[in-house]
């Protein structure tokens, strides 16, 4: 026992150089007088996961003495109580509804789009979090792809952005780079965004290590198409989603000026088009 | 090598891996090889009193699923979890 403690101890370690850590034998550890608890609760759950430190204080609240079957009960209480009604979509929800609609794509149709997961941006703004997901993007070979979707979710609206050609030489003039930027919440100004997608796209072209400047990366257009309008306060994360699913269908092959808005106008879908894809979604069964 | 020195009595090898919260706090788990990762997020939530529903735990980037295992995700020790608390969207009425 105790060569294994030691073991985990200097495991530990190797990753990380700067916190404390405690090992003891059971589910949790730092407090001993505890310890019987935690080992007679790994006989009855599963000694398959182990706390073996934190960088944390133990905190007071000693959450083992909760029957698990009293945890599980108020869990789905709180979950029906919130599907009886129309609700707004969080980010585990959306994403798992973007993931069933990006496979209900053929692979080569697939293969020209690619999209962010819809945390990131959110993540990208708070500073202890750029870095990682700067590295999380550069694997994402974004500038290999026609089209890249960054859902973004914001003052508790979604909006969409999406990266046009970015695979283009910054240098290169005939210019059908761009970015678009699709809100169902005119009134709420999506043009407040920009500065912070204008640092972001500057900053992922900088981790690329593309030759980028603030005056050529800002000249790149971003444009705001008046597209079909939520009339509720929930919305806006099925618009979101409905968005890609028509532009994955209907994009062109090279996005151009000329052609701008394309099919991006009021009357782009109809309310009962949208209300049927959201049924089709919901449906089906989501993994998460 | 602290692997296989622990290994050594178990038949599944596990591996030991760091869960970071938006505080910037890191909680260390060892968990076996084969053990689906829905435990390891159960396990910080309650231990960070957290409710398991609103959370999201990312590797690399990616979306951990409860059913995912180390193996699966070839995770190796000291590897970080990124632990965030999901996000809500809506429109107006919420502003």
């Amino acid at each position: 026992m105790r060569s294994k403690r030691l073991a985990a101890a200097s495991a530990v370690k190797a990753g990380s150089s700067s916190t404390k850590i405690e090992t003891i034998d059971g589910i949790e550890g730092s407090v001993s007088n505890m310890k019987h608890v935690y080992s007679r609760k790994k006989k009855i759950v599963d000694s398959e996961v182990k706390v073996i430190g934190s960088s944390q204080a133990f905190s007071p609240y000693d959450w083992s003495k909760v029957p698990r079957g009293l945890q599980t009960k108020r869990r789905s209480n709180r979950e029906n109580a919130v599907s009886g009604q129309k609700k707004m979509l969080d980010s585990t929800v959306f994403e798992g509804y973007l993931e069933k609609l990006w496979m209900s794509f053929s692979e080569d149709k697939r293969s020209s789009f690619t999209y962010l997961d819809c945390l990131w941006f959110h993540l990208y703004k708070d500073s202890s979090y750029k870095a990682k997901v700067l590295t999380w993007i550069k694997n994402k070979h974004i500038f290999s792809k026609k089209y890249v979707f960054v859902p973004i979710v914001s003052w508790k609206h979604w909006s969409l952005l999406i990266l046009c050609h970015f695979g283009e030489s910054l240098q290169s003039e005939s210019g059908t780079r761009c970015m678009l930027l699709l809100d169902s919440l005119e009134m709420a100004d999506p043009r407040r965004l920009e500065p912070d997608i204008r640092k972001f796209v500057l900053d992922i072209y900088k981790e690329e290590g593309r030759p980028a400047n603030k005056n050529i990366v800002y000249r790149i257009p971003l444009m705001v198409p008046k597209v079909p309008q939520q009339t509720d306060g929930v919305d806006c994360g099925n618009f979101v989603l409905y968005y890609i699913n028509l532009f994955m269908e209907d994009a062109p092959d090279h996005f151009s000026m000329e052609g701008y808005p394309y099919f991006m106008n009021k009357n782009w879908f109809t309310p009962e088009g949208l209300a049927s894809f959201c049924k089709g979604l919901s449906s089906a069964k989501s993994d998460v | 090598m602290a692997m296989a020195t622990n290994g050594g009595g178990d038949e599944v090898p596990s591996v030991v891996l760091k869960v970071k919260g938006q505080d910037g706090n890191e909680v260390f788990f060892r968990v076996k090889r084969n053990t689906q990762l829905f435990k390891l997020m159960t396990a910080y939530c309650e231990k960070k009193q957290l409710v398991y529903k609103t959370m999201q735990f990312l590797y690399d980037g990616d979306r951990i699923t409860g059913k995912q295992t180390p193996d699966r995700l070839s995770m190796e020790d000291g590897d970080e979890i990124t632990a965030v608390m999901h996000v809500n969207g809506g429109g107006c009425c919420n502003i």
